[in-house]
């Protein structure tokens, strides 16, 4: 092995040093002209793809050029098992990209924490090992793309989307990374055999091809419905009008959640007034609607906002999730960068580098910042006081609130929402007592709150549905009139109707229940149904459609080969439905002896 | 020391429409040098990936050094020389670094054989392999493959393009080997030359089936030629056995497996005259029994 293993050295290890000095320059010059730890989320996403592909390009042509009929040969023949053949050459791989990704990405960290004024938290020295994990996890996977040689084969890479988009935030990010590695690993490990030109048998083999395929088939085949509703049925009967979902909504019915789902600030408060059963109700839309736009302080004056709650900051989460948790001073000399460990913002100065210092106290949170220096943090809203190296808080929400967002100006006031409550400030600011109106339901399932101002009252609309399209919360409009006395009044409360039916709704689960059972696992998906609220015609239809995927998945396995391989491929077909009939044409052609 | 190199049983594989092999069944014994001939796309590099397991057969089965082919240990595969035609060995690694890993894994490695199977190739250790000619690579990829001493050798036609000089070196290499090394052979070729200096057993595939296997004297001498006038071209109904014929200058070269001994006779009577016995080398009698049913000049 240690022979091999040095023999792909020679092969790799002089191109390796040429990239690496190259992403030393890069990561150098990016700490130097910018602030390498708080990119932009595009630049994280860029860097990401990067790294990745970075791995995934290395491991395909190492292994491609090993291909070759005869250079496989005579790498494989020899008195040494394939695995441990393998092992060597992904362990000069890992080696290339240690030197390529991790040592300039820590000489780098290093030489900022040591010899800078720059903070560095621990977490930024977590990216040296996550990134490297993240290119080799697309090494491995480059290296069974390589080995099958089969553009289908990339569906596995499904396996490490949990690793980039911030569903794991912080450390336990690990856990899916070295899973999706592990299982990578494995799968090029079944297809490094001598016979390249055949599909990997045997049980082991197939589950570690064919379930990564299926999950990623999954949400196609799932689309598929969508796009049969689309056609068939609403342009059959409402006619052609594209594939815009906007051009869908009259078409669903007046009460439905769809009907207001993708309406505007405005014809949203105008539909839900015109919804209620308040004899108020009409003759407020017509104001709403045909309020002039843009006028400050004008009667139509309106501020919307909604729950950031998938962007929420984590502490000690890794880069990928940042959400730019930096503030520029007033005079644009010191930038403040808040230190997860230290929970404070750090300032430099922009020009020349130097520390400025932290501003006191530390928070008890992660904060959420605004641009002009604001901030939330758990239950508070903060104010940056530059000047006095402080962060001050003005305001705390009642015990037991978190803020869902930075304040948001509105009619000399401002406007802020929590867990709890929607907060509107007056022109005296947040010393005085502000005016809560409750959500009339639970925040994750707010899609937004609008609030616009009448000459004499002011009108809160909350429209919630953000998790009904699958049943798990009720969609509904309420219209709260609050007058300047304080007085609150209810225009409209109207519950809304799912306007799609019960099939396109839960379609994930009714082309695999167990699929959309592990999807909703794997992404702790909020909207996921108790699977007693998902309609009786809907589990019939899905076990109709796993018993025809089970007849069709066999009858295709039986003319594939037969062993123990059918009866696997047969239980896929009722357990995981039609991805695992369509994972089968693609793993297993025809073409094969 | 296996006493069947190769076991095949019952082989077939089909590419798409066209059948490569069709029912083989056959043992190569244990010991000396056997030729495996037939012209291209007679299967043979096929056989070979199949025995080394680098391709499953459609059916039937094959064992080497007594191991099912598509599941060779580690082990046997230490006891099994292999070299290919294109000599593919890594372009990237110099000689040296390429000899220092084949070493590490060959516990039977004999550093002696290595140095003087490649010295008449004039290799440097320091050069880099995708810098040497064909014929250079061709003897480096000998000296390694009998550098592991192995108990089994397999060639695919390892002298396909190369010079005279660089060929002479290599079978002189070859030769020098099986002198000193006690090591079955199977070496795939049409160079027919190369054969007749080489082969104690003749393997004959000709479509994916074996058509013959016998010494190759036994061959040659099975297989008979003559210089006739004939008042039209010869054809199969007329003259059993007939190989292969040729116009030449007025006359016809017939070409004929298992002539019997009246054979000048049967001409006679289909209406031949001046009839004369050729003298036929190995390399035509044997190009001849390959390209069976082929006529220059008219129909068969």
């Amino acid at each position: 092995m240690k022979a091999l293993l040095l023999g792909e050295w020679h092969r790799l290890g002089r191109l390796a040093l040429g990239f690496a000095l190259l992403h030393l320059g890069v990561l150098a010059g990016m700490a130097f002209y910018g602030d390498l730890f708080v990119p932009s989320p595009t630049k994280v996403r860029l860097g990401l793809a990067a790294y990745g592909l970075g791995g995934l390009l290395l491991g395909v042509a190492q292994f491609a050029v090993y291909r070759r009929r005869n250079l496989w040969s005579f790498l494989l023949h020899r008195p040494l098992a394939p695995g441990k053949i393998f092992l060597a050459l992904a362990a000069a791989g890992g080696l290339v990209l240690a030197l390529v990704i991790a040592l300039p990405l820590l000489l780098v960290t290093l030489l900022l924490d040591g010899f800078s004024a720059q903070w560095v938290d621990g977490r930024q020295y977590l990216m040296v090992p996550f990134l490297w994990g993240l290119a080799m996890a697309f090494y491995v996977g480059g290296c069974y793309l390589a080995l099958r040689a089969r553009w289908s084969a990339a569906l596995v890479l499904v396996l490490l989307l949990p690793c980039l988009n911030g569903a794991v935030p912080d450390a336990w990010v690990f856990v899916p990374l070295v899973l999706g590695l592990v299982w990578l690993g494995g799968l090029a490990l079944t297809a490094f055999q001598p016979d390249l030109s055949a599909s990997p048998r045997g049980i082991r083999a197939t589950v570690l091809e064919a379930l990564p395929t299926q999950c990623a088939l999954f949400p196609a085949v799932a689309f598929v419905l969508v796009l049969v509703y689309s056609v068939a049925v609403i342009h059959w009967e409402a006619g052609w009008r594209g594939f815009a979902v906007f051009g869908w909504n009259d078409y669903f019915p007046i009460g439905s959640y769809e009907r207001a789902a993708y309406l505007d600030h405005r014809e949203l408060v105008a539909h839900a007034l015109r919804l209620g059963d308040s004899p108020r109700g009409p003759g407020l839309a017509v104001v709403v609607a045909g309020a002039e736009d843009g006028v400050e302080g004008g009667a139509d004056e309106r501020v919307a906002l909604w729950p950031e709650i998938g962007a929420a900051p984590v502490r000690h989460a890794l880069l990928f999730q940042e959400r730019g948790e930096s503030l520029l001073g007033p005079d644009g000399a010191t930038r403040w960068v808040f230190s997860h460990d230290r929970m404070q913002f750090h300032g430099r100065n922009t020009r020349t580098g130097a520390a400025v210092g932290w501003l006191e106290p530390p928070l008890a949170e992660v904060p959420v910042v605004a641009a002009d220096g604001s901030m939330v943090a758990g239950g508070a809203l903060y104010q940056a006081e530059f000047g006095a190296g402080r962060v001050e808080r003005l305001w705390q929400a009642p015990s037991g609130e978190r803020l869902m967002g930075p304040a948001v100006p509105f009619d000399g006031g401002e406007a802020i929402l929590s867990d709890g409550a929607l907060y509107l400030s007056d022109d005296s600011g947040w010393s005085g007592s502000p005016t809560a109106l409750p959500l009339p339901g639970a925040v994750e399932n707010l899609e937004r709150a609008v609030v616009v101002k009448l000459p004499e009252s002011r009108l809160i609309t909350f429209f919630l549905g953000q998790l009904s399209e699958r049943d798990a919360y009720p969609a509904r409009l309420v219209v709260l009139e609050l007058a300047e006395t304080g007085a609150v009044t209810t225009i409209t409360d109207r519950a809304l109707v799912a306007g799609a039916p019960a099939w396109v709704r839960h379609r994930g689960f009714l082309v695999s229940p167990l699929l959309q059972a592990l999807v909703d696992f794997v992404w702790r998906d909020p909207m996921a149904p108790r699977w007693r609220q998902i309609p009786n015609g809907v589990w019939a239809a899905a076990l109709g459609l796993a018993l025809v995927s089970m007849f069709l998945t066999a009858g295709l396995a039986r003319r594939r080969g037969p062993g123990t391989a059918f009866w696997l491929w047969t239980a896929m077909g009722f357990f995981c439905g039609l991805p695992a009939f369509v994972s089968l044409l693609l793993l297993r052609p025809r073409s094969e002896p | 020391m296996v006493e069947v190199a190769v076991a095949v049983t019952g082989l077939r594989r089909r590419f798409g429409r066209k059948e490569a092999l069709q029912e083989l069944t056959f043992e190569i014994p244990a010991g000396g040098v056997h030729a495996l001939v037939g012209r291209n796309g007679a299967g043979k590099s096929t056989l070979f990936r199949i025995l080394l397991g680098f391709l499953a057969p459609s059916a039937g089965r094959s064992a080497v050094l007594g191991a099912p082919s598509g599941a060779l240990p580690p082990q046997i595969r230490g006891r099994i020389g292999w070299v290919t035609e294109e000599h593919a060995l890594p372009p990237w690694m110099a000689v040296g670094t390429l000899a220092a890993l084949q070493r590490a894994h060959y516990p039977r490695w004999r550093e002696a054989t290595f140095r003087e199977v490649l010295a008449p190739f004039a290799v440097d250790s320091r050069q880099a392999v995708g810098g040497l000619s064909r014929g250079e690579r061709a003897g480096l990829s000998l000296a390694l493959a009998l550098a592991q001493g192995p108990e089994l050798l397999l060639l695919d036609e390892p002298t396909l393009g190369l010079d005279v000089v660089a060929k002479h070196a290599f079978l002189d290499a070859l030769l020098f080997a099986g002198e000193h090394q006690e090591c079955t052979v199977v070496y795939a070729s049409h160079q027919m030359d190369e054969v007749e200096r080489l082969a104690d057993h003749l393997w004959v595939l000709k479509e994916g089936r074996l058509v013959s296997a016998s010494s190759p004297e036994a061959l040659w001498e099975r297989i008979g030629g003559w210089l006739v006038e004939l008042p039209h071209p010869p054809d199969r109904a007329r003259i059993p056995g007939l190989l292969q014929a040729r116009a030449l200058e007025g006359r016809w070269e017939v070409i004929v497996l298992d002539p019997p001994e009246a054979f000048p006779k049967l001409l006679d009577e289909v209406g031949g005259t001046a009839v004369e016995p050729l003298s036929l080398g190995f390399d035509r009698a044997i190009n001849a029994f390959l390209s069976v049913g082929s006529t220059v000049g008219g129909a068969l």
